[in-house]
């Protein structure tokens, strides 16, 4: 993985690239995938796109983006793992291909899944604790070379304690003093290729309020100073387009679409987020579960493009498979909530193209 | 009929069993809807709530299925007839452009209301469902064969059941399976009025294109199965639903039955029996005479963890012996789960109880009775359809001696040397 800042912007916002090399299986041969940032990682658990089977990602919308592997869904296919790759000896190997992934799409593992809350006081000196189903699994940093080994990402997150509940002001999470000397040590290694930022939020689907942007940003700030500008900056979690641009604005580059998840799982439909002009933020969303929606024959959005909208599945039919508890309605939702998320992410990218960005956050 | 037309291709020959071509006429004149032809004999999964498990219309398409069927009881009760209606039919509301089957909604009445009452003018039941869902069926309602028949005139289905009297084949009473029966016939008769004033009141001719098939009934009893599809005959309808069964009675009065009903009925016109949709059992069905099956188990099976293989078996992906298996779930099958995936991936994803995993054997188990029901036509039509039931048999139960008791029946009673 390579990044290259192509456009510094106002504040700390950028735009740039993140490149992968792919060797491609079967032709053998080798490519560069270039993705703008700002990025958003496909996010995926025990490897698929939430109630998305692969066959369907072509419908996605999502700019054919790397995935995200959080390891909570997928350490437990460690061993599964390690013996595919032997039995397809190399003509199929690691997680992508395993999961039915598309081959030529980037993965990133991470440690911490987006959508699955930190239990505080898990780590200990042997490793830190990833709950997998069935309890918790201490990984340390050989067990987690052992998992790249198997899985071959793209990219991984080294192991960190990030053990801090974001509201404790009084731990690490908020403490300046501690993020300052984290940043310069992480600063210093030279070997990486990226950072997280981690610790601002504890995950899980409640991140977004969890994170309080005015006190977070000071330090985000400090910390941005003393990474180094040329790695990208990754923060993860289901956090609102409305923190993302502000987050933008403090020159974090990737973020992740598990906030796309969060509003699917309690039925709601995301609406466009940044209206045609480019100059206002709205963050609405349609809560598809109410009687309201009963007989509202309309696709979600009119000039939707997503797989949904395009082929006319109604808020009444969404409606009612969410009354019905059918699996449908979340394969429907996901389609549109994806496409808005990453229709948002490509308007932002033409903003600060435009140098336009800025009226975001007014 | 304007609505659908059937016709031979082949006769086996040796048994009942015959290749068919059905056609159901689209009932939409917008873009979605169109008309279908399908070859028989031929499986339908079932979307009871206007959905089929997860998986999209075009999905459902891609494992060769063009006749679905869905519960007229479900989709009465959420979202209801009327939205169903004001949606432009069913097909409309849930983006399915092929052809769509609905049962009357009388059987699940009987199985899963809290209360039911038969009585001459029709089914009263309470509904299961609590007061604040958005249900339209009121609490305490009668069903009655005139409303069965305006419900799926709404819906919009392309082939509609009539209301029949369904009483557990177990029921101890031959009293009650005789009144069954005939007021089964009774209520057809008064189904086809409602149809036919329906049909003449239409001006779009859209109901003109809805089929409307009578039920046999007669329980287990041989004579009333016969006297019910005497009386049906009669009438001559569009096609022939076979009722009543499937519902624990012992196996060898099941396919006994099957046999009796389909003897006298005439070759012109489709047979489907409803609720049946193990692979072996729809193969001792289909050398009776039958033509269209439905049944919720692919759907069901695979949401329990469980992949249908080779003539039928079952393999559960739960077992832990999955995870470090790298065949596909069916090395024979072309499905894209079978494409892309090993048995060790999709069993990660159950015992993780992820969705996905359940669209994955869905769709697989789905286009298992596909390429099933398509190696029986392919049987029928080579000639070759008694060996295929042996390479059946043996697949299933090895030995000759090992048949069970209504397998060795059937195959005596269609004078089989298998
Ligand atoms: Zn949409
Ligand atoms: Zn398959």
């Amino acid at each position: 993985m390579k990044f290259m800042v192509r456009k510094e912007c106002l504040n700390r916002s950028r735009l740039g690239s993140l490149l992968f090399d792919a060797l491609h299986n079967e032709t053998n041969v080798k490519t560069t995938a270039e993705y703008p940032t700002p990025l958003c990682l496909q996010y995926t658990m025990n490897g698929s796109v939430p109630h998305i089977v692969s066959d369907l990602l072509d419908q996605l919308n999502d700019d054919n983006s790397p995935f995200l592997i959080p390891l909570p869904t997928t350490y437990l296919m460690n061993e599964s793992l390690r013996q595919f790759n032997s039995a397809f000896n190399g003509v199929k190997s690691g997680i992508v291909d395993f999961a039915g992934l598309k081959k030529w799409r980037p993965s990133i593992v991470s440690v911490y899944d987006p959508l699955l809350a930190i239990n505080g006081g898990h780590n200990t000196v042997e490793g830190i604790g990833v709950f997998c189903r069935g309890g918790k699994q201490t990984v340390n940093s050989s067990k987690l070379i052992d998992v790249v080994t198997n899985f071959k990402p793209d990219a991984y997150q080294a192991i960190c304690d990030s053990d801090t509940p974001s509201n404790a002001s009084n731990k690490r999470g908020l403490n300046p003093r501690a993020r300052t000397k984290s940043a310069k040590e992480s600063a210093a290694k030279t070997l990486v290729d990226g950072f997280v930022i981690d610790g601002f939020h504890a995950y899980g689907s409640q991140s977004d309020t969890q994170l309080d942007f005015v006190s977070v940003k000071p330090i985000l700030h400090e910390i941005m100073e003393i990474l180094p500008k040329d790695k990208p900056k990754i923060l993860l979690g289901a956090l609102s387009p409305k923190l993302i641009i502000k987050l933008i604005d403090s020159g974090i580059d990737v973020f992740d679409s598990s906030y796309a998840s969060v509003m699917t799982e309690k039925g709601f439909a995301l609406q466009e987020v940044i209206d045609v002009n480019g100059l206002k933020v709205k963050e609405n969303s349609l809560d598809l579960n109410s009687k309201q929606f009963k007989e509202d024959f309309g696709v979600i959005e009119t000039h939707c493009q997503c797989y949904t909208c395009v082929n006319g599945f109604s808020r009444a039919y969404i409606n009612h498979l969410l009354n019905a508890s059918e699996m449908l309605a979340k394969v429907l939702l996901m389609f549109h909530n994806l496409h808005t998320f990453y229709h948002f992410f490509a308007q932002i990218r033409r903003l600060l193209d435009e140098d336009s960005f800025q009226q975001l956050l007014r | 009929s304007k609505g659908l037309s059937f016709e031979v291709v082949a006769d086996c020959g040796q048994t009942r069993a015959r290749l068919s071509k059905l056609t159901l006429k689209s009932l939409s004149d917008g873009s979605l809807g169109r008309d279908v032809t399908i070859e028989t004999p031929m499986f339908m999964p079932v979307g009871t709530n206007a959905t089929i498990k997860g998986l999209l219309p075009a999905q459902v398409e891609g494992t060769g299925c063009q006749l679905i069927l869905a519960n007229t009881y479900h989709v009465g009760s959420r979202p209801g007839v009327d939205t169903v209606d004001r949606a432009g039919g069913i097909h409309e509301l849930m983006r399915w452009p092929n052809a769509l089957l609905t049962d009357s909604g009388g059987f699940q009445m009987v199985s899963l209301s809290k209360l039911s009452e038969v009585s001459e003018n029709g089914v009263l039941f309470k509904s299961p469902y609590d007061k604040d869902s958005t249900h339209t069926v009121s609490d305490e309602m009668l069903l009655t064969p005139e409303m069965a028949t305006q419900m799926q005139h709404k819906i919009g289905s392309n082939i509609m059941m009539q209301l029949d009297d369904v009483i557990k084949t177990t029921h101890p009473d031959e009293q009650r399976m005789e009144t069954a029966l005939h007021r089964s016939i009774r209520w057809y008769d008064r189904c086809r009025v409602t149809h036919s004033k329906a049909v003449a009141d239409d001006k779009t001719g859209r109901h003109a294109r809805q089929n409307l098939f009578p039920i046999i009934q007669g329980g287990l009893n041989p004579e009333f199965r016969r006297q019910s599809a005497r009386e049906i005959v009669a009438r001559d309808p569009v096609g022939i639903a076979i009722g009543g069964l499937s519902g624990g009675e012992a196996k060898d009065k099941f396919i006994e039955m099957v046999a009796v009903s389909t003897e006298s009925l005439p070759a012109n016109k489709p047979r489907y029996l409803m609720g049946v949709g193990l692979a072996i059992d729809m193969l001792m069905c289909v050398a009776f005479g039958v033509d269209l099956f439905d049944c919720v188990y692919p759907t069901r099976t695979a949401r329990f963890g469980c992949a249908l293989v080779g003539y039928g078996k079952e393999v559960s992906l739960r077992s832990t012996s999955m995870a470090l298996d790298f065949t596909p779930l069916d090395s024979e099958c072309d499905c894209n789960t079978c494409v892309k995936y090993t048995r060790s991936y999709v069993h990660h994803l159950m015992r993780d109880k992820n969705t996905v995993g359940c669209h994955l054997l869905s769709e697989h188990n789905i286009r298992f009775q596909m390429r099933f029901m398509q190696k029986i036509r392919d049987a029928i039509r080579d000639g070759v359809f008694a060996e295929f039931i042996a390479d059946n048999l043996r697949y299933h139960f090895g030995d000759r001696d090992n048949y069970p008791q209504w397998i060795s029946q059937a195959i005596s009673q269609l004078k089989l040397d298998v």
